[in-house]
């Protein structure tokens, strides 16, 4: 196999365009299914996903290609890496990268950015703030729920 | 997947109640989430939140009621060990269960309101999210019974299985190859001083005797105190032998227990199944006193390679007005070079405060859901 063939380049809804070593790429299903299916060259047209989400994207499955590959590094490494990736991203970044896990099906970075938006949901008014969900329980019902559940909301 | 069909998108124009919502990012339109991806970011709350998270909406206390959403979270594997105890305050108030949970870095005990309270003196056994409550008493001691019930520690439901043929106090019982064995807990002379119950087929089967049985022994009543399964054999531990012994868990295929006699020089204590050995566990300093002197009443669980124990502040042979406490210690373990075990106390928290009658630990027990 050439050098080039081992490369393949992933353009951005905004035309950005970004050449990935191929093994880095097929990480994603979606990029996976479209190279057997219709490789137009080298270039491969992702409709759904922005320049800055997409070099998130692939800042991800470079790190996990080569852990995978060599396993130079420990699993608890890896695993730190990902906390470390998600940490700081805002709700809006953290929704697009979902959107774009999910959109290019790559399963473990969508297991890892829901569970991103779970760790950053542990109270109800962080739940409707970010999830942008309205509560919409009378008084009555909200106090059922609780005398229901009474270990998880006391003091 | 579940269909989440009223997820209001509207702002918060015209509500003063509400505070108002600055997006991060100001610059960007917001992204919605479709339903199916919001479900699968629910489906990864702690359960111990997911109280919590079900007042956020209508919608969103159906969807984690709804069977699917188990469903969604045993495919995407998603598991959390949660430590149960069963708690009563003898004579008036019947065992209820408690979960053990971390609420502001300490940890806390807390009442579980929806299951009802429970017999005293049952036998336990947890497969999967469910645990098995197996015969018990009524608050004198005085009638045991053949009841047997299911929790399932999803839902907080409790249901009755079939029976067992005898009533049984303080029996011991484990799983073995899909089989729950309870053993003794009535009297030896019994038909049925062992029956089993067949998971697959949900019967019960008394085990017929093989030995004939000393006279002495015969009437005698057999209350175990602790019971483990290792290597297929269940391992149990009878109250009038147990000095001082009376909870133990298993750990990587070694029964840890608390000695209080300190026989090894150290409190706790292991058993290696495979010499039939037991040694200290070296290294647990700075226990609180009351592991050492009401171990004969605390309960120890394995809680992800941890050992955790339930202990009280007092004995509940000893009532007095004022405040009664439950401790739970945590211990992580650690075998070193040549197989010796070091533990090392983590954490020490009260984790109960009661003004009822001295509390009694019946149980406490992991489970995985």
């Amino acid at each position: 196999m050439s050098k080039s063939e081992k490369k393949i380049v992933l353009k951005s809804l905004d035309n950005e365009a970004f050449e990935v070593e191929k093994a880095v790429a097929l990480q994603s299903q979606t990029i996976w299914v479209m190279c057997e299916d219709k490789c137009v060259g080298n270039e491969i047209p992702l409709e759904n996903v922005t320049g800055q989400i997409l070099a998130k994207v692939i800042d991800y499955c470079k790190k996990h290609a080569v852990v995978d590959g060599d396993g130079d590094e420990s699993s608890e490494e890896l695993k730190n890496w990902d906390t470390e990736f998600t940490k700081n991203m805002d709700q809006s970044t953290l929704f697009n990268m979902i959107l774009a896990a999910n959109y290019l099906n790559i399963k473990s970075l969508l297991n890892l950015t829901c569970q991103a938006v779970a760790d950053k949901t542990k109270t109800i008014d962080e739940f409707h703030t970010f999830l942008n969900i309205e509560n919409n329980f009378t008084p009555e019902e909200e106090a059922q729920i609780c005398q229901e559940n009474l270990w998880a909301f006391d003091d | 997947m579940v269909i989440i069909s009223e997820i209001p998108d509207e702002s918060n124009d015209g509500d003063p109640s509400k505070k108002p919502q600055e997006p991060p990012n100001p610059s960007q339109e917001q992204p919605q989430l479709p339903n199916e991806l919001i479900e699968l970011c629910v489906a990864r709350v702690s359960r111990c939140d997911l109280p919590v998270i079900s007042l956020a909406s209508k919608t969103f206390r159906r969807l984690i009621r709804l069977p699917e959403f188990e469903l969604t979270r045993s495919k995407l594997s998603i598991t959390e060990r949660i430590l149960y105890a069963l708690i009563g305050f003898p004579p008036r108030e019947f065992p209820s269960f408690y979960i053990l949970y971390r609420q502001n870095l300490s940890l806390r005990l807390r009442r579980v309101e929806s299951l009802p309270p429970m017999h005293f003196g049952s036998a336990v056994v947890t497969i999967g999210p469910e645990i098995y409550l197996i015969g018990g008493c009524d608050a004198d001691g005085q009638r045991d019974t053949t009841d047997v019930f299911l929790i399932d520690c999803r839902t907080h439901t409790r249901r009755s299985l079939p029976s067992m043929k005898v009533p049984r106090c303080h029996a011991a019982a484990g799983v073995i190859d899909g089989r729950i064995y309870v053993i003794g807990g009535c009297k030896m002379r019994s038909l049925n001083w062992v029956e089993l119950f067949v998971l697959k087929e949900q019967t019960w089967i008394g085990m017929k005797r093989k030995k004939k049985i000393d006279v002495d022994i015969i009437d005698r009543q057999f209350h175990f105190v602790a019971y483990a399964v290792m290597e297929k054999r269940i391992y149990a531990l009878d109250r009038e032998c147990s000095c001082g012994k009376a909870s133990s868990c298993v750990v990587d295929d070694r029964l840890y227990t608390i000695d209080p006699f300190r026989n090894l020089g150290h409190p706790i204590v292991v058993y290696d199944p495979k010499d039939g050995k037991w040694r200290p566990v070296r290294g647990v300093n700075g226990l609180p006193c009351n592991v050492y002197g009401y171990a004969y009443e605390s309960k120890m669980a394995n809680l992800g390679g941890k050992l955790v124990i339930l202990v009280n502040n007092q004995s509940q042979w000893w009532d007095y007005n004022g405040e009664k406490q439950i401790w739970c210690v945590e211990i992580a373990l650690e075998t070193r070079q040549g197989g010796e075990i070091w533990g090392k106390l983590e954490s020490v928290d009260l984790v109960l405060t009661t003004i009822k009658s001295p509390p009694l630990i019946e149980l406490c027990q992991t489970v995985t859901v």
